[in-house]
Formats: C-alpha cells, sequence, structure tokens
C-alpha cells in the first residue's frame, strides 16, 4: 500500500477483519538486491495463512489458501483493497518475489499481522502489510495508536534504516546508542565501519580477525 | 504511626534507575523508575545493552553460516532458535526433510525448551531468596544441558541443524540417556513444586503481582507462556504444527489470572508437556541406521591416506570412523537425517573422502562464493521458543547469503508491556515481574 494509507490498512484489518495482533513490523532495504534471473514464487506467509494479494497485480499468483477461513479473509481483504482503490498504487503494491526489482522507493517497512481467537488461541489468518518509502521520506502516519508495541518497533525501523515516521516526536533509537552515526541495517552501511565513539578514527580496521570478506562476496564466474 | 503533621509534609516523586547491570536483574536492561515513596508512577526500559548485529552480520554470513550467529539469541534455548532459522530457509528453498530429522528437530527442541522454564523458573526465585530452588534447576539443566552436549558436540553453542537437515544422527544410547535425564527434571520439578508452589512466602511475592489482561497481551503482540498465563490458549506448535507436531499428543497448560503465579504455573506444567512430546518422539521415531560390524568401519585418516594414493575402489563400501564431533554424520545416518537434495546438503563424509565427487561436492558447499543458493523469494516462519513465536522472515535475492535475515524475538514483545506490568506497583516487585518475563538480552537485543 502507499505510505499515506499505511494507517487505513491497518485500522481496517484491525477493527473489521479481526486482525489484533502485531507479530512484526520490520524494515527492508531493497538497494543492492539484484534481479532475479528466474521468477521463482515460494510461497509467502505463513502454514494456514492468508497473504494481502492486492487486485489486478500481475506476476506472483495467489498464495493458496489452506482453510475456509482464509479464504473469506482473503476474499475480504480482497474487497478492501477493491474499495480503497484510491489507495492503491498498481506498481507500488506489489507483494513478493516478484516485487524484488524494479523498485523505485528503496525502503520497504513490513507490518506483520496476526488474527488471534482468544478463546481457542488459534489464528485465523495471517497477513502482511508491506510499503515503501524513499530516502528521506517518512512514513507519514504511525501505528502507535492501533498496536501498544508499534512504538518500539517504529524505533527500532528509525534505528536500523533511517525511516522516519513523520507523526511521532522525539524518536529515539531503540538498540543503538544516541551518538551512532547512521542507519547499521542500510546496506551501503559497511559492516566494517567503525563509530567515533569507538574508533579508530581512520574508520577502517582492515586486519581484523573476526571480519567476513567484505561485501559482495566473490562471485562464481570470477574466475 | 501518623502524626498529624505527615499529611502537610510534602512529598516528592524521584528517579530510580535500575540496571543495565543490577543483581537482581538477570539481563542487561536499563529500567528508569519514577518513584511516589515505593509506589512506582513511572516507567522508562532502555534496551539494547547486547546489541550484536544479528541481522547485519546475517547479511554478510553464508545462508549456513548463521545458524552459529542463532545460537546466540535466546543462548538458553539455543536449539530452538536452530531450528527456526532452517524452518525459514527451507521454506524458501522449498526444502523437505526426512522423517527421523523432523523428530530429531523435535526432540532437541523440547529439551531446549525445558532447560529455557528451568532457566527462568529458577532464576526468578533465587531473586526472591529461593536459592534452593535455583539449585535444583541448575542442577537438572545441567543433566540435560550434558544430553545436549551428547547430540550435539556443545552445551549451549549448539549449532545442531542444517539447511535440509541436521548435523548429526543420535548418538549411541542417547534414548536412555534422555530416560535418566527426565527422572532426574521430575524429581527436581517435583522438588520445586514442592518448595515454591503453596509457599506463603513465594505467594504473597508473585500472586496478583504483574497482571495484564488478554486484551493488553494481545495489543503487545504478546505470546508464548507469557500469553498462556492470560488464558489465550495460543502456541504456534498446536495452531500451526509445525514438524510432526502434530502427531504428538501434548496438551497447552494456560492460566486465567496474568499474574507472575499463573505464568510460574504455565512454566511448569509446560515442562512436563516437553518431556511427554519427547517421550512420544522415542516410540514413533522411525528406525535409523543399523550398527555396522567393526570389520566395516575404516578410520577416516586412514580412508584420506588411501584416497590420496588412489586406492578408492572399494572407498564406498566402507564406513568412516568418525571423532566424537563428527559422529552421526556417516553415509548411513545421513540419509535418514537430512534432504536428498545436493543443493542444500553436505556430503557424507566416506564420499568427501573417499570420492571425488563427493570431495567436489563438499568444496561447493562451503567454499566462500558458493554454498547453498535458495531461489529469489522471502519466507517467514515460525516456531514456538522458549518465550513465544520466535519468527524468521528470510529474503533472498539469488547469492549465496541472505539479503536479509530479520528475527522477531518473542521477548522484545513482552517487554514493550513492561512498564504497564510495573507502574502502579511497588519496587520490590519490578523482581518478580521481570524474572517473570524472562527476558534474554541476547534475544531481545540481538
Amino acid at each position: 500500500v502507499k505510505p499515506d494509507s499505511v494507517h487505513d490498512a491497518l485500522e481496517t484489518l484491525r477493527d473489521k477483519h479481526g486482525f489484533n495482533l502485531l507479530v512484526d513490523l520490520h524494515g527492508v532495504d531493497w538497494s543492492t538486491a539484484s534481479p532475479p534471473s528466474k521468477l521463482v514464487v515460494t510461497g509467502e506467509g505463513s502454514v494456514g495463512g492468508a497473504s494481502f494479494v492486492p487486485p489486478g497485480k500481475v506476476g506472483a499468483p495467489a498464495p493458496e489458501a489452506t482453510s475456509a477461513t482464509s479464504v473469506t479473509v482473503r476474499v475480504g481483504l480482497t474487497e478492501l483493497m477493491q474499495k480503497e482503490s484510491s489507495s492503491v498504487d498498481a506498481d507500488e503494491a506489489e507483494i513478493g518475489p516478484a516485487a524484488l526489482h524494479g523498485r523505485k522507493a528503496r525502503f520497504e517497512v513490513v507490518y506483520r499481522l496476526l488474527s488471534l481467537d482468544l478463546e481457542s488461541g488459534m489464528p485465523k489468518a495471517r497477513c502482511a502489510v508491506k510499503t515503501r518509502v524513499a530516502e528521506g521520506e517518512a512514513v507519514p502516519r504511525s501505528a502507535m495508536d492501533l498496536f501498544g508495541n508499534a512504538d518500539w518497533f517504529e524505533r527500532e525501523v528509525w534505528d536500523m534504516f533511517g525511516v522516519p515516521f513523520a507523526d511521532r516526536p522525539g524518536m529515539k533509537r531503540l538498540l543503538m546508542y544516541e551518538e551512532f552515526v547512521g542507519h547499521p541495517l542500510r546496506k551501503d552501511y559497511a559492516i566494517h565501519k567503525r563509530q567515533p565513539l569507538i574508533g579508530p578514527k581512520s574508520g577502517m580496521r582492515p586486519d581484523n580477525p573476526s571480519l567476513n570478506q567484505p561485501y559482495p562476496a566473490v562471485k562464481p564466474d570470477d574466475e | 504511626m501518623n502524626s498529624p503533621t505527615a499529611e502537610h509534609l510534602e512529598t516528592k516523586s524521584f528517579m530510580l534507575n535500575m540496571g543495565p547491570q543490577h543483581p537482581a536483574m538477570h539481563g542487561v536492561v536499563r529500567i528508569v523508575l519514577k518513584l511516589k515513596a515505593e509506589r512506582i508512577v513511572d516507567c522508562d526500559v532502555e534496551i539494547g545493552y547486547m546489541h550484536r548485529a544479528f541481522e547485519k552480520h546475517g547479511e554478510s554470513e553464508t545462508w549456513n553460516n548463521v545458524i552459529p550467529w542463532t545460537d546466540r539469541l535466546n543462548y538458553v534455548s539455543p536449539l530452538i532458535n536452530n531450528v527456526g532459522y532452517v524452518m525459514a530457509v527451507e521454506k524458501l528453498a522449498g526444502a523437505t526433510i526426512p522423517e527421523r530429522g523432523q523428530y530429531l528437530r523435535v526432540i532437541a527442541s523440547e529439551i531446549s525448551r525445558i532447560t529455557d522454564h528451568l532457566t527462568c523458573i529458577g532464576a526468578s526465585a533465587m531473586e526472591l531468596g529461593a536459592f534452593t530452588v535455583f539449585l535444583y534447576m541448575i542442577e537438572a539443566r545441567e543433566v540435560l544441558y550434558q544430553l545436549v552436549d551428547k547430540l550435539t558436540g556443545a552445551r549451549v553453542t549448539t549449532s545442531y541443524t542444517r539447511v535440509g537437515g541436521v548435523k548429526a544422527d543420535l548418538p549411541p544410547g542417547f534414548e536412555d540417556g534422555c530416560k535418566a535425564a527426565f527422572v532426574k527434571t521430575r524429581e527436581m520439578i517435583a522438588e520445586t513444586d514442592k518448595l515454591l508452589t503453596k509457599n506463603r512466602i513465594f505467594m504473597d511475592r508473585v500472586e496478583g503481582v504483574g497482571k495484564i489482561t488478554k486484551e493488553d497481551a494481545v495489543a503487545h503482540g504478546i505470546t508464548g507462556p507469557f500469553l498462556r498465563s492470560t488464558g489465550v490458549p495460543y502456541d504456534v506448535r498446536r495452531a500451526e504444527p509445525y514438524l510432526i507436531y502434530d502427531r504428538v499428543d501434548f496438551d497447552v497448560p494456560v492460566g486465567s489470572n496474568g499474574d507472575n503465579f499463573d505464568r510460574y504455573l504455565v512454566r511448569m506444567a509446560e515442562m512436563e508437556q516437553s518431556m511427554r512430546i519427547v517421550e512420544q518422539c522415542f516410540k514413533q521415531i522411525p528406525e535409523g541406521p543399523h550398527t555396522l560390524s567393526p570389520a566395516e568401519m575404516k578410520e577416516a585418516f586412514q580412508m584420506v591416506d588411501e584416497a590420496k594414493s588412489g586406492e578408492t575402489e572399494l572407498m564406498l563400501k566402507y564406513k568412516a570412523k568418525l571423532d566424537q564431533t563428527l559422529e552421526g554424520t556417516q553415509r548411513e545416518n545421513v540419509k535418514f537425517i537430512s534432504a536428498p537434495n545436493p543443493a542444500f546438503v553436505s556430503p557424507p563424509k566416506e564420499e568427501a573422502y573417499g570420492s571425488i565427487e563427493g570431495l567436489m561436492h563438499h568444496f561447493e558447499m562451503i567454499m566462500w562464493g558458493r554454498g547453498i543458493r535458495p531461489p529469489h523469494g522471502e519466507a517467514y516462519a515460525a516456531v514456538e521458543g522458549g518465550n513465544g513465536e520466535l519468527g524468521f522472515h528470510v529474503i533472498s535475492d539469488g547469492q549465496d547469503r541472505p539479503y536479509r535475515v530479520r528475527c522477531r524475538p518473542p521477548c522484545l514483545f513482552i517487554m514493550t508491556a513492561l512498564p504497564k506490568l510495573l507502574i502502579g506497583g511497588m519496587v520490590a516487585d519490578v523482581v518478580p515481574t521481570f524474572g517473570s518475563v524472562n527476558m534474554i538480552a541476547g534475544e531481545m537485543d540481538r
């Protein structure tokens, strides 16, 4: 979905479709993904779960729903997406392996939801909501008011990828310290980079025995 | 007592800093409390003191080399992490592993779950002064660790699973060792039960403390024993059975109050269920390889020497006699525990030592820039960890290393709710509540 409508989508999913548990919220930096030579579709989502499939999507087939309940939820989602078709951009709403290449925006923020029945403890469905933002762009609305745990995970996305959430005051890092420079899970943050607080100042320590070969690796056709 | 002027005295709230290193907290976390007398009025939790860049390292290691890093996530139940990670990769790669391998993974996971709960109960009881319980629990855990040591070659840094299988088959005498260990564990759990469950001192500290409703727990994404203590019987093993969990009979214990006492009871009951699962696995597990007579065995170094001098004709008829760390990875075993897929699974040692194809295959698996290459795509797999749903989201762009490895650490989700659990309570309640969260810094900070 478009970054503008993430909050609406999450709210609709939570209130109308019973996705009451935010399983995970994390980011992906797609800047160095290599385009697939051959498109192989593997089932995304989990056992017995439904995936978030926008209508009119080409490339990836709809994942098989494994139980009656997940079928209904999937239909419900498709309807939801059609109703709010203004919120769907055909290019940006791509999901799954087909989306690995040719993307416009660098960062992806993934919200993974679970619809859990509190009485039986059985999950009704799972889905993932994904949005993409460019570098320097912010996700306009935080999901803090919908899910209690979104607070920390948005902080983690900011910490690791530098993707801010616009309506949050005073974004703090979650795992790193405030003096940390850069965002470590960005692909352009070299794994052997040193921090000013830790040093050395030159920023590199190439002879460190604990470091593996720096990215990118030697490719097999380099022989 | 209250003097008439006492109510006119000005009261001031003050800040108290607990952690990152605090004798009553196992794990590195900083809790800043705002107190009014002994009541907690506000609370801020700071984490990240044990961040080791698991996800960043995952992107720079080959697919199989990430497995040792997963040991260091939840270091009291490392085998479950191993299983969770490789299951995500296998889902991506579309690999299925033989039944015996699946049973081995379940046995390993359940033993780990017991050690996890033993540590949690033992440590949190110790923090309340029950040092005996801690010693009992650690004694039982030690027996189980020795079992894990026999199985994997290490007590804690197990790295037992491989993409497409497990490292090695069961060592000889494992089942008997397991039975003996369970006798000991049951004895220790019974002792602990006698010491704690109806103990007035213990119950006063834990009953009704750190309460959370099921709605709040779900809103914070809490899973595992913590969620089950509130009365929601969500267990990934039951809800979305993976491996062979649908073939074993086990109960999902649930609490009703969502307080520290219920969490203690749920964990106590779960250990018994885990032992039941392991016992059923031993009954159901398909037959493994038969034992060969010593005449059919050959020392590994001898095989290598003979291969070097070109005497490879009869080599593949022998079974390699390996040293202890490689025990159980012979050809006979590998076909029972690993997927028959040469793209993911290392060749058995006999072939690596005794044939050029095997040797090439071996190098193909381990050299930089070679190795496993799952197809483009992404997969999310969840297993029931010691603390709840442990999920791994892996993305491949067709290289020999993951493009992204995301670990969903269950105790981080519980920690997001910690302020809610603590505010309104007393300072002394921080210790039992925090103990029942079972925060494992290695998993939370990754």
